[in-house]
């Protein structure tokens, strides 16, 4: 949890941090502004580590503590009345774990199918030589501006007999624009000369972006598959619109389900029986913990790559 | 011969391919009037009211399922086992997350594969999709449904269907029917610490007001009331005896009592907007005194409804809103929270006001839609024939509620019980440490079965302390409910534009005149101006357009 917030931060602060200084510089000399900068950096990134650690070490609590506490609102970012049994209440349920392999399932197969997709096609897009270039580029970024809208994507996505597969999940949203657009750039700024000299000894086109190419691009690569593993770890709604069983759901639409369903009343005032319940708050926390905490442990093994993946990708395009 | 085609011909060939398209459709329209003839498949030919309904032929039919997380669906439930041993229908679900329920129904029905039959529809939410034609006009069907003209007719609920047509004269949902009224919201107090204070339980507006006050003095730090779902009910079951309309709850966008804001006048023959006259801004002015004397919690209309449980459940507070449910609920919270026999909890009664004691509200609850596939089914007479008996036969109604006799439930003297080595902790009854509950491990006593029924079946779940608040009840006069605007497709659409409008601004200035950021006796001119500056007066005129539009029609 403290590398994700470090992430975060990285991410968060630079853009307020840098035009401070830029700012200060102007007015102080350098070795004092660069003083003011360390101590306003350090603030600032300590504020983000909080604010982005805080909410979800109380969570975290929460799932540890009794419920007792939580409903005095005692619980902050230390467990009160110690208690494990949630955790065996929620591994207990035969459907949070069916959906949990759902989610794993789902997460590995389309962040496969986006790769393999989005690669080929960043990559194709990326040769200055290709025909018809600006067409593909022009055509990826219209579907950033529209869309077919929900219910002829369903009846497409129906039609197509996608409905209750996972391939409902894994291939209307395949391709994502923004990240072919990131990877594009990073194709582009590889030497023309690489390619050249690995035609002349006879490799093919997909021979020189299996061999050359992409042993080249891990940084990108790996940053592509982190945006992707974590979009399609976290989605719900594609799976609660194509899939018509509780069975086949990911354990995000579970969670959803036991979080806002538990809440959202509707008209309830005319109805004698609204069949809603309380779901404790304990048990809420102990399901959002065991959802994120394996695409948290994801970050450690990808961060080094994540940072250079994306300066690579944006800062040149 | 030459396979080379020229443009001309392309065009031809396109042309007539639109054509003959254009022509295939009209065919196959027009197929307005309802016929069930020839789609007799697998019916009963001497199915009636108060007999038990088997299909003749096994049938298969699917129904769009609302999973309650409280309840999460079994496809091993018995009850569904038990209706196909019953009636020889098999029921396929699709079954959709409770919290995002209605986005999917409204995305199925639109892209036209809605299952056949589409439950938990409120009278109002079916509006949306009749212009589009995929739910079928079930008005038309029921006289092929026994049991339901038969409890229309009975129970004279003829009035209260009206409510529920559209500008066709049509209906679109097929209603839960009660036979008698039995509302459920109230209010709920720490009575032990009224009894410690010497007080009563309020029975009115102003009494309530007082015990309010008296708590205030014993516990001057904090708030004495504290409400759940975002003060909507409080605001719904005030309206009545206020002679108006109100209760929405921001922090769900759910609408508790508030609706259209039309308020139909009996006398007049007319609608006009209530959260403009003086009956509302009475209403208003009593909860904005209630904040400004720091005796309600202003979080009330922002919290979450598990935070404001949260305060009453550990004692910070000592008044909140409440049903049957969430007594027990919080029963439950309380027993961990403050200890067995520490607190004493119940429902108090509906509070009356300036116009006396009323209760509102209707004897239709939510019920089911019908997909107009169904219609050409070859046996769509026995799925009518099936609907009538599931969802309307008093025998059906306990099955879906309790089970099998005495295996799941026992009857004696007139009182419902679950059988021994079962519960049904939900509603208080069995050991709770029986086994098998049969709400959650049969399916039973769920909400895609159960709408309406006689008294003594929608009684039969409710603890003898719930039966004894319902009997406190029959001396309140009940408001007739004002009817739905028959606009036509084109009106109700210009109507909805409006109408989320004012209905949102109504909210907003509501919200503010509650919580003192406005005054009800300096700003009421402003929030009325606004208000017709979004078009308020076309808006009741085009309703009143649409009502005598609708009954001139009739007449004539």
């Amino acid at each position: 949890m403290v590398i994700d917030a470090q992430t975060a931060s990285s991410i968060a602060a630079p853009g307020p941090v840098t035009t401070k200084v830029r700012r200060k510089r102007t007015a102080m000399s350098r070795t004092r502004g660069e003083k003011i900068f360390a101590v306003v950096n350090v603030v600032v990134l300590l504020l983000a580590v909080a604010i982005t650690l805080y909410p979800f070490l109380n969570v975290l609590a929460q799932s540890l503590s009794s419920e007792k506490y939580i409903d005095f609102g005692d619980v902050t970012i230390w467990p009160l009345g110690f208690n494990f049994d949630t955790y065996k209440i929620v591994a207990s349920d035969p459907t949070f774990w069916i959906n949990y392999r759902n989610t794993v399932v789902y997460t590995v197969v389309s962040t496969a199918v986006s790769m393999v997709l989005s690669t080929m096609f960043a990559y194709a897009i990326s040769r200055k030589d290709l025909r018809g270039r600006g067409f593909f580029i022009g055509m990826a970024l219209v579907t950033m501006l529209y869309s077919g809208g929900l219910i002829p994507t369903y009846v497409l996505v129906n039609g197509l007999g996608l409905t209750n597969t996972i391939w409902a999940i894994a291939l209307p949203n395949a391709i994502s624009v923004f990240n072919v657009l990131v990877m594009k750039s990073f194709f582009e700024n590889m030497p023309r000369e690489l390619e050249e000299a690995a035609a002349i000894d006879g490799l093919s086109t997909y021979g020189t972006l299996l061999r050359i190419v992409l042993p080249l691009s891990k940084a990108v690569l790996a940053t592509m598959v982190l945006f992707y593993a974590v979009a399609n770890w976290n989605s719900w709604f594609p799976a609660f619109l194509y899939m018509d069983h509780s069975n086949l759901y990911p354990v995000t639409v579970y969670l959803r389900n036991l979080i806002a369903g538990a809440t959202g009343a509707q008209d309830a005032g005319a109805s004698a029986d609204s069949n809603l319940t309380q779901i404790s708050a304990n048990i809420k926390a102990v399901t959002m913990v065991l959802t994120v905490l394996p695409i948290l442990f994801v970050y450690p093994f990808i961060q080094r790559y994540f940072v250079s993946g994306v300066m690579l990708g944006s800062v040149k395009g | 011969m030459s396979l080379k085609v020229t443009r001309r011909e392309v065009l031809a060939m396109g042309l007539a391919s639109v054509a003959v398209g254009i022509l295939a459709g009209c065919t196959s329209t027009g197929d307005a009037t309802p016929v069930v003839t020839g789609k007799s498949t697998g019916m009963m030919k001497d199915y009636a009211a108060g007999k038990q309904f088997k299909a003749s032929k096994p049938l298969s039919i699917s129904m769009l399922f609302q999973d309650n997380p409280a309840y999460p669906y079994k496809s091993s439930w018995q009850i569904f086992s038990e209706i196909t041993k019953r009636t020889n229908v098999t029921l396929k679900p699709t079954v959709v997350p409770f919290a995002d329920f209605t986005d999917k129904r409204s995305v199925l029905i639109n892209s036209g594969k809605a299952p056949d039959i589409i439950a938990k529809t409120y009278p109002g939410q079916e509006s949306p999709f009749v212009g589009g034609g995929a739910i079928l006009a079930v008005s038309d069907y029921v006289k092929y449904m026994p049991n339901f003209t038969k409890k229309v007719k009975d129970w004279d609920l003829e009035a209260d269907l009206d409510t529920i047509k559209q500008s066709d004269g049509k209906y679109y949902v097929l209603p839960g029917l009660h036979q008698t009224l039995s509302p459920d919201y109230t209010l709920q107090f720490r009575d032990d610490e009224l009894d410690r204070l010497g007080l009563d339980q309020p029975t009115t507006w102003n009494e309530f007001k007082t015990v309010l006050k008296e708590l205030k003095k014993a516990h001057p730090d904090g708030y004495p009331y504290s409400d759940r779902w975002g003060g909507a009910n409080v605001m719904n079951i005030a309206a009545s005896p206020y002679g108006t309309m109100a209760g929405y709850d921001a922090a769900t966008s759910s609408n508790w009592g508030l609706n259209n804001g039309l308020l139909f006048d009996w006398a007049k023959n007319t609608y006009s907007f209530t959260p403009i006259d003086d009956n509302y801004k009475a209403l208003i002015s009593y909860f904005a005194g209630l904040v400004k004397s720091g005796l309600m919690d202003p979080e009330t209309f922002t919290q979450t409804d598990d935070q404001a449980s949260a305060k009453f459940t550990t004692g910070r507070t000592f008044a909140i809103s409440t049903n049957a449910q969430y007594l027990q609920l919080d029963r439950t919270a309380m027993d961990k929270n403050l200890g067995v026999g520490k607190y004493k909890i119940s429902k108090a009664p509906i509070p009356g006001g300036p116009k006396g004691k009323v209760l509102a509200g209707s004897r239709l609850e939510n019920g089911i839609m019908l997909s107009t596939a169904a219609s050409k089914r070859d046996d769509f007479e026995a799925f009518l024939q099936f609907i009538d008996w599931q969802w309307y036969s008093d025998a059906a109604q306990v099955l879906v509620k309790w089970g099998v006799k005495d295996e799941t439930y026992t009857y004696k003297n007139g009182k419902y019980d679950v059988a021994s080595g079962y519960k049904l902790a939900a509603y208080g009854f069995g050991d709770p440490n029986a086994k098998k509950d049969i709400r959650i491990d049969m399916g039973y006593s769920g909400g895609n079965f159960m709408y309406g029924g006689t008294t003594q079946i929608v009684q039969s779940t409710m603890v003898p302390e719930e039966l004894a608040w319902q009997k406190t009840l029959t001396d309140y006069k009940l408001a007739k409910p004002s009817p739905g605007v028959p606009y036509t497709t084109i009106e109700a659409q210009q109507a909805a534009l409006k109408q989320t409008a004012i209905i949102d601004s109504t909210n907003t200035w509501t919200l503010n005149f509650i919580l003192g950021k406005k005054s009800v006796s300096s700003d009421w001119a402003d929030y009325v101006s606004e208000l017709n500056g979004k078009g308020l007066k076309a808006y009741v005129d085009g309703a009143n357009k649409a009502w005598s539009d609708a009954n001139s029609k009739k007449k004539g």
